[in-house]
């Protein structure tokens, strides 16, 4: 079992899957809470238009892809409210647009054949210590951002409207939060695939928001859970042969599948308990 | 502080207010004066709501003018006490009574800053004056509708607000937690001017000092007997009528 630790690269893959939890723990919480997967997906998927680009021009492709998805958040940001076309056709349709431009400008690219997989599911085999560093580097900006605007992150997402009535600048500090979303999806594109990406910003968020009493312990939990989750996952992939990033995806599906039915059975429970307590 | 050399605490002139090209508000004026306790009531869609969106500086009239507290609605919103609909509150968040009541002191400080031990302590004023100090540490999603709008009032009351606006307060509370908030409301109109909004006649009770009809535009202002054509010719229906000093009587049937 320990036998597979000595390796570099799941050395490399396992740290990468604790600092993906960081990342995405804590900023999962807010696109859970304040219900912006979709405006997350669209973000992640708009960035894929960048790779393309990126390949074709013969840019840093993940350079081209964060200065998209900061586009797509910047634009979604700024739309909001404005705009007479409703929120999720707009969100529905960049997504769709910046996936055709990955593929229309990678079919461009003349020369090499690009892995357009590796940035679905990504490779997390394939970390480099670089990208390990990289990583480190924006947890712990996305950790000191989040503590220095906790009170306003915490009365954004619970309530922008009373917010903004507190004088509170909601609309800078909710571009604020779609750029840091952008962020996290580019530099963990590379390690864990736009699609895995959206799996760790909502799944281990949601398993924290089954027990969380406060915002702070649900990102503590959800941090902890995609650790474990992303262990599992990786271990399991080794033994089983299987494409690391998808495994860690359907891990951690079922790990919330059976832990919200879990959670609703000891709720029912514990109600059944106490209404037949005051019956009686 | 609330005496402005005879002011009034609301100044609503000839206010008018659209969506894209639908006037919500047509020509409103109103002065709603200190330690008043004004209901405004009219149909749903009749544009209270867009009324205390103004008066909290969300929206702004496409003519006209409004002074809350002597100044621009948005200059005065950190002496406004705003209690919006509990009812929009998505359940599933993880959150205390205590830090939603501590949210309403966000605005004093600025952005970076913790929260100060006189935070805390007008968090904890606010949630006795309420009576829910013994729920402080439950989840805020765990409590019941009445509990939750009182929460909702400290929050607005912990900012230590000289006016409260409260957008229909009944929704989701239960008769007996209803006339609770009453009481509440009662006892805090002793230091405040108050302002509620509902479309639910019957809870206008004896506690209001003051009423105004509003169906897009304003049918009457004043004390607390409404003409009941005045009533009929707003709400173009039969609606029950309010009674001077009898909670919940209804005076005509159709």
């Amino acid at each position: 079992m320990l036998e597979i630790l000595s390796y570099e690269f799941m050395q490399n893959a396992l740290l990468a899957g604790m600092l993906a939890s960081v990342i995405c723990g804590i900023i999962g919480v807010y696109v859970v809470l304040k219900r912006i997967v979709f405006i997350s997906g669209g973000i992640a998927h708009f960035s894929f238009g960048g790779i393309g680009v990126g390949y074709y021009l013969g840019v840093n492709p993940l350079l081209a892809a964060l200065g998209f998805s900061v586009l797509a958040a910047l634009a979604i940001g700024a739309s909001k409210d404005r705009m007479d076309l409703q929120e999720d056709t707009s969100i529905g349709i960049l997504w769709a647009v910046g996936m055709a431009a990955g593929v229309i400008f990678v079919g461009l690219s003349k020369g090499y054949a690009v892995n357009l997989f590796s940035y679905l599911f990504g490779n997390i085999l394939a970390v480099s210590r670089t990208d390990l560093a990289l990583m480190a580097a924006l947890g712990l900006g996305i950790v000191c951002t989040v503590a220095a605007l906790y009170k306003e992150f915490l009365a954004i997402a619970f309530d922008e409207e009373y917010a903004e009535t507190l004088g509170i600048p909601t609309r800078w500090l909710y571009v604020l939060l779609l750029c840091l979303i952008a962020l996290s999806i580019v530099i963990l594109i590379k390690v864990v695939g736009v699609i895995l990406v959206i799996a760790l910003l909502t799944i281990p968020a949601s398993i924290a928001r089954l027990y969380a009493t406060t915002v702070r312990g649900m990102m503590v939990l959800a941090t902890g859970a995609g650790m474990v989750l992303a262990t599992t996952g990786l271990m399991a992939s080794y033994y089983a042969d299987l494409a690391s990033g998808a495994t860690i995806v359907i891990v951690s599906a079922m790990a919330f599948f059976s832990l919200s039915l879990m959670r609703r059975h000891q709720v029912q429970a514990r109600r059944a308990r106490a209404v037949r307590r005051h019956n009686q | 502080m609330n005496d402005d050399g005879g002011n009034p605490c609301i100044s609503i002139k000839n206010v008018s207010v659209a969506y894209h090209t639908e006037v919500v508000l047509d020509d409103i004026s109103l002065d709603i004066e200190h330690k008043d306790f004004l209901a405004i009531i009219g149909p749903n869609g009749g544009g209270k709501t867009t009324l205390v969106k103004v008066l909290i500086g969300m929206l702004e009239p496409i003519a006209g003018t409004v002074s809350v507290l002597g100044t621009s609605p948005k200059r005065s919103r950190t002496k406004i006490g705003y209690v919006p609909q509990t009812a929009h509150y998505a359940t599933g968040f993880p959150i205390t009574a205590y830090e939603v009541v501590l949210m309403g002191r966000s605005g004093r400080r600025g952005l970076f800053h913790r929260f100060t031990k006189e935070d805390v302590k007008a968090a904890h004023e606010a949630l006795g004056r309420v009576g829910m100090l013994a729920h402080r540490d439950r989840p805020f999603d765990h409590l019941s509708g009445g509990q939750r709008q009182r929460v909702i009032i400290a929050r607005a009351l912990a900012n230590e607000p000289e006016l409260l606006l409260l957008d229909e307060p009944n929704v989701g509370v239960d008769p007996a937690a209803k006339s609770e908030l009453y009481t509440l409301l009662h006892e805090l109109n002793e230091s405040m001017t108050i302002v509620l909004v509902t479309h639910d006649l019957t809870a206008v009770s004896s506690h209001v000092k003051t009423i105004a009809c509003i169906n897009k535009r304003l049918y009457s202002h004043g004390g607390k007997e409404i003409p009941r054509e005045t009533i009929a010719e707003m709400y173009h229906c039969p609606v029950e009528l309010i009674a001077h000093g009898v909670p919940h009587r209804v005076l005509e049937e159709h």
